[in-house]
């Protein structure tokens, strides 16, 4: 308990919003799973993506503990993983937005999309902001 | 601060480059998956031509050489030839096509005493804003880039002579705004947009402009009106398009529409017609002309209103740029009607029993999904409406479509079939198929039926005489009727009281002047029906086989029942003509006779058991009781909004893993059959015989089998071909089948050329001559390779299919379709996604603009001639949808269950002449369902009825990105060859089945499926113009397309980058820990 406090204590800024992110990207899974997987615009590399960087994020996140250096890459890990299931979740929408923006039946778009791409661009920019300007521990931790 | 910076800096240049480099792997590692896409578009090509003879010629480059190699010539030297020869029979289409349905008499001045024709040079006044933005083609696919160019209706009529009234014309465009205008205008309620979308978020209007709006506030447009009184031309316009049907009712949304029915008038269309009729009692104007420019035809309820007086009704579809000039010399004499409906306009268009199935009449919300039909246990399986997958459509009216549900009911009316019910025939049809009246009149006599010895064909001779005052041209039309007895109501084989199985057009006939035609007539029309529950074949039934010829389908019926004896006085709105029918008597059940295919011999047995709901191995409970004739009142049903009116289906477990799961994993099968060859090179491994001596030392190239000796073309059975395909890597194939986006690959192993197939419904219809042609080959149209003056110009926009067949005139369908071949040489075309043969189940098809029309035999055999046509002239034909695309809410992954007697004697009865009459070279599947399997996957389709059956020799290809629900090695297994797709994965997809070096065991029968769709493409390529020029000295050699070079060096750059920032960041951060230990 006095571990798991020093732990907490001991983590920057950027800890914090890497959990955020983390969070972010379970819920982000979520609604893809839910939303998409019985679509026609289901990638299931979006979900890998998201589940790896998710999972390998984590394990930097706790390996920080132990191994100061480590816990700095758990942004990037985060981050990569979610910019590149954004990038096969539009691979996998794209007949959609085609419709959506200009096709034949104009349809819109099925629900879920936009909530992911909001939450997608917002885990985005929070790496980016993550990995550049916060610290995942304390200054002199 | 300054380490600080550092620091920053390089984590800021880290991840950038690290952004821009994942961007870049991603971009390059799509493009290369839509490789063929981004050739196309950038004008690239992955293959060169190699002359291996210095005298051979370049397909591309020597067009002009006098020693170019034409397969298929053009035959006219310029465009603007062509465009005379496109202009010409594009009028001649309407002039023959364009249908009179009423014609009041009375007096109307200067001796007229009917409507029609005007005097020349009347003084007329257009009404509706149908009359500045016209329908002259579709939405979609069939895209027209701009709605109206100029005002075709204005310039059409007054080129003819007449005079038009410009204030109100002038008063509507300024009140519409700009016809021409493609940005829709939801804030003037005015306006038609070319096509709303009712899903909630773009309200659906029809706008035009009411009464008061346009006459009654505008005292200048009163005074006009006065002047120009001759005729009120009131034009009906709706605008169907690709992936939206019209709607029957709930959606209609906008501020006055008390109609919610699409095609019923609106409340502003009835106020226009209401108050023209007042101008008429009050003698202001002489007569009001209803103009039905519409494919998607109105009820024609309104003719019953004491409001609404008019005068004369016309029909004339879609008219396409050339179509509009024949209507104003139609209306006033210069051209006699001869055109004969193509379909059956009801009064109310609820009261065809097609609709009942179409839209879910109870639907509250306003988007697609809600109007779809769902199954109605989705919770069960933890899913939602979701349009595509989860919905479905019932045909429960099996053959009775358009003119066979109102013609068989009057009939059992009249002959008091138990369960008739009380139908009013002539409260329900305005007017029938093959309806079509005319300035003179005809008799018909004579008609005599004669079998052709040893043969199953009837010779049906009928005269035609000219009784009237002034020329013109009758399309004699024959129907048949087959005997309906016990056998088939204990086996429930329906059969409709008429049926279309013949016609022939007279010449232009002068008062006075007789004709004789001669049609012929199968065996197999007149007499089988198809028994899908007891003998599973095709049929002869026991009673009494008719042939009658008449002017509609009515009229032929009429003639059918006089010679049963009946009159008036058993319920006949008027009395037939006896000696216009002839009859046989069948006693004997007949199983034999017509149970093989007269093309490939084969045995027909039934295929479709599985998309028939009450067959389907996965059914559970559900069960669809199918309209009978046995008994008219417990199975037929209307659509009613606010009423569930369409049959309910519950999906079971099977169903729901047949339909969702089953196109997303459908593996090839290992066994026994070894891989064919592949990569053969003769000169190195000649081919010998059973006695070692050499056959064939060389390489085959493709225009090898372009004919045999007798200048006939060399079949696919032909040993040749599998000579051929020995040459083809495995790659190859692969890549050939995969990758079909509006083109077919090359090979070069052996000569295949690229084709590039535009996607358009009838004719090239918008497509530039040269700018359309994006396939790296634009040397290739000649348009461009000859550099014509008129080269920056466009093709033809050409009349609607429909048009074409309400001519009924082969050889000007055949000749139209040789001028589309024509313009697909000059624009470089060697395939068109078209046209289509889709059946109209009822007048709300989105796309019925592109389809010949409602009857099998009719649309089939028309559209027919338009492709032995458009082939002779080098333009192969990818005809669509194959099959039961009829509706375009449903086209995605929605299936259609069916009775197989209709799939076959009514929805694939039209897609039969096109390939066996026609000769069609290809085909492109519907993206629905057939039962639970996707149509391309759809074994019994494909490789049962279509190459099984009709003999086809050609490729059946996907629709557009159906990869996304549909799975690539499913179609090769079915025995489709094409995916409309380029998307590299469905190479990636074949990969697991290809032998490894040595194998010869393995996928070996889905290898040899692929090699068959390979020798399919080749087929249809090789009879199509993309082999003008080619000869034995012409070498394909693949290479690398310039852009990939490019993508490769980006990636390396922003990699080498990366590094470097990393190396960067590393020096930083030894440099800041340093400096920290330092401190």
């Amino acid at each position: 308990m006095e571990k798991l406090k020093a732990f907490v204590q001991s983590r920057g800024i950027g800890f914090w919003v890497s959990s955020v992110i983390a969070v972010l990207m379970l819920v982000l899974a979520i609604i893809y799973r839910q939303c998409f997987y019985w679509s026609q615009y289901y990638d299931a590399r979006t979900l890998i993506f998201l589940i790896v960087g998710l999972a390998a994020g984590v394990i930097l996140m706790v390996a920080g503990a132990f191994f100061k250096p480590l816990g700095e890459w758990a942004p990037a890990a985060l981050g990569a993983g979610v910019f590149l299931a954004t990038l096969f979740f539009f691979v996998g929408s794209w007949l959609m937005i085609q419709d959506a923006v200009g096709g034949y039946e104009h349809r819109g778009f099925i629900a879920g999309f936009w909530p992911f791409v909001v939450m997608a661009i917002l885990c985005i920019v929070g790496s980016i902001v993550n990995i550049i300007f916060l610290r995942q521990t304390k200054q002199g931790e | 601060m300054k380490r600080q910076l550092s620091f920053v800096l390089s984590k800021t240049l880290c991840v950038s480059l690290s952004m821009l480099l994942g961007v870049s792997l991603w971009g390059t590692w799509l493009a290369k998956e839509n490789a063929p896409t981004v050739n196309a578009f950038l004008g690239q090509q992955d293959f060169v031509f190699k002359n291996t003879d210095g005298a051979a010629i370049d397909p591309i480059k020597d067009v002009k050489n006098e020693n170019y190699p034409w397969y298929y010539k053009p035959a006219h030297k310029t465009l603007a030839d062509l465009k005379k020869d496109t202009v010409r029979v594009g009028e001649q289409i309407e002039q023959e096509g364009a249908a009179l349905l009423y014609n009041k008499t009375g007096n109307y001045g200067g001796g007229a005493n009917t409507a029609l024709p005007l005097a020349k040079n009347s003084k007329i006044s257009f009404f509706s804003t149908g009359s500045i933005r016209p329908h002259l083609a579709g939405q979609g696919s069939h895209g027209v880039s701009t709605y109206v160019k100029g005002e075709p209706f204005k310039t059409a009529f007054t080129e003819a002579g007449y005079s038009v009234n410009t204030v109100l014309w002038d008063k509507y465009v300024e009140l519409h705004g700009d016809p021409s205008g493609t940005k829709e205008d939801q804030t003037n309620t005015y306006r038609r947009d070319r096509q709303s979308y009712p899903n909630g978020s773009r309200p659906y209007k029809l706008g035009d402009i009411p009464w008061d709006d346009i006459y009654t506030n505008q005292p200048e447009v009163r005074a006009s009106v006065a002047e120009y009184s001759d005729a009120a031309i009131f034009v009906f316009t709706r605008q169907g398009g690709e992936g939206v049907d019209m709607w029957p009712g709930v959606f209609a949304q906008g501020t006055d529409q008390e109609n919610v029915d699409m095609l019923k008038l609106t409340a502003r269309e009835r106020s226009v017609l209401e108050g023209l009729t007042t101008l008429k009692k009050e003698g202001v104007i002489k007569r009001i002309i209803f103009l039905i420019n519409s494919t998607n035809y109105p009820g024609m309820e309104f003719l019953s209103s004491d409001k609404i007086d008019v005068d004369a009704v016309v029909w004339t579809g879609a008219l396409g740029e050339s179509g509009v000039k024949a209507v104003p010399k139609l209306l006033d004499g210069t051209y006699n009607f001869s055109g004969s409906l193509p379909f059956t306009i009801y009064y109310d268009n609820w009261d065809n029993p097609a609709v009942a199935n179409m839209y879910n009449g109870t639907a509250g919300e306003r988007n697609f999904n809600s109007l779809m039909m769902h199954y109605t246990n989705l919770s069960d399986f933890g899913r939602q409406p979701e349009e595509h997958t989860t919905s479905y459509v019932v045909y429960k009216e099996g053959i009775y479509v358009d003119y066979r549900y109102p013609e068989t009911r009057y009939e059992d009316v009249v002959t008091q079939r138990a369960n008739a019910g009380g139908f009013d025939y002539g409260k329900t049809i305005a007017y029938t198929h093959g309806y079509g009246l005319s300035y003179t009149d005809f008799e018909l006599s004579d008609m005599k039926v004669a079998r052709v010895p040893q043969s199953n064909e009837y010779k049906v001779s009928v005269t035609v005489t000219n009784t009237g005052k002034v020329a013109g041209k009758k399309a004699v039309q024959i129907y048949a009727q087959k005997a309906y007895g016990k056998y088939d109501i204990d086996n429930q084989i329906e059969k409709s009281s008429v049926d279309f199985v013949g016609f022939a057009k007279t010449g232009e006939l002068k008062p006075g002047d007789k004709e004789t035609v001669t049609v012929t007539v199968n065996g197999r029309e007149l007499f089988a029906a198809y028994d899908a529950n007891g003998a599973k074949t095709y049929v002869v039934t026991p009673g009494e086989y008719y042939l009658a010829a008449g002017d509609n389908a009515h009229d032929a019926l009429n003639n059918i029942l006089a010679a049963k004896g009946k009159t008036t006085k058993d319920g006949m709105d008027y009395n037939g003509d006896a000696s216009l029918t002839w009859n046989s008597k069948v006693s004997a059940l007949d199983t034999r006779t017509y149970s093989t295919s007269d093309q490939t011999g084969a045995e027909i047995k039934n295929l479709f058991d599985e998309s028939d709901i009450n067959k389907y191995s996965g059914r559970g409970d559900n069960h669809v009781t199918y309209t009978t004739r046995n008994d008219w009142t417990g199975t037929t049903s209307f659509f009613r909004p606010g009423e569930q009116t369409y049959e309910l289906l519950k999906a079971t477990a099977q169903l729901w893993e047949d339909q969702v799961e089953g196109f997303t994993a459908t593996e090839a099968e290992k066994t026994d059959t070894p891989y064919p060859t592949y990569g053969r090179d003769y000169t190195k491994d000649p081919l010998k015989d059973e006695n070692g001596n050499v056959i064939l030392n060389k390489n085959l190239t493709l225009i090898d089998l372009w004919q045999d000796e007798n200048g006939n073309p060399i079949p696919t059975t032909d040993e040749r071909w599998d000579w051929l395909m020995n040459q083809m890597t495995w790659d190859e194939m692969a890549k050939l089948t995969s990758c079909g986006f509006r083109h077919t690959e090359a090979a070069a192993s052996i000569g295949l050329p690229y084709s590039f197939n535009y996607n358009e419904s009838n004719g090239v219809a918008n497509a530039s001559w040269i700018a359309t042609n994006k396939g790296g080959i634009e040397g290739k149209a000649l348009a461009a390779a000859f550099d014509d003056p008129d080269k920056n110009g466009m093709a033809e926009l050409w009349p609607g299919n429909s048009v074409i067949t309400a001519t009924l005139n082969a050889e000007l369908a055949e000749e139209c379709g040789r001028l589309w071949g024509e313009e697909g040489n000059w624009a470089g075309m060697a395939g068109l996604y078209g046209p289509g043969f889709n059946t109209y189940r009822s007048a709300y098809g989105g796309r019925n603009y592109e389809y010949f029309g409602a009857d099998p035999y009719g649309a089939g055999m028309m559209g027919a001639y338009v492709i032995r046509g458009m082939q002779s002239s080098g333009l192969f034909a990818v005809i669509k949808h194959f099959a039961f695309n009829d509706m375009e809410n449903y086209r995605r992954a929605a299936s259609v269950w069916i009775p197989e007697q209709a799939a076959r004697e009514i929805y694939l009865r039209q897609f039969s002449y096109p390939f066996t009459v026609g000769g069609a070279l290809a085909t492109m599947c519907g993206m629905g369902r057939l039962g639970a399997e996707p149509c391309p996957s759809s074994e019994a389709l494909i490789s049962g009825w279509l190459y099984g059956e009709t003999g086809f020799q050609g490729f059946a290809t996907t629709d557009v990105m159906s990869g996304s629900y549909n799975n690539k090695p499913s179609q090769i297994k079915a025995g489709a060859s094409l995916s409309d797709d380029d998307k590299m994965e469905g190479q990636h997809s074949f990969e697991p089945y290809k032998p490894v070096a040595g194998q010869t065991l393995g996928y070996g029968d889905f290898a040899w499926k692929m090699r068959d769709a390979a020798k399919h493409i080749c087929y249809a390529v090789l009879h199509s113009n993309a082999i003008n020029g080619y000869s034995a000295g012409t070498e394909i050699v693949s290479v690398t397309p310039p852009w990939q070079y490019w993508v490769a060096a980006i990636d390396w750059t922003l990699g080498i980058l990366l590094v470097g920032s990393f190396v960067f960041l590393g020096f930083v951060i030894y440099q800041r820990t340093k400096s920290e230990k330092e401190a």
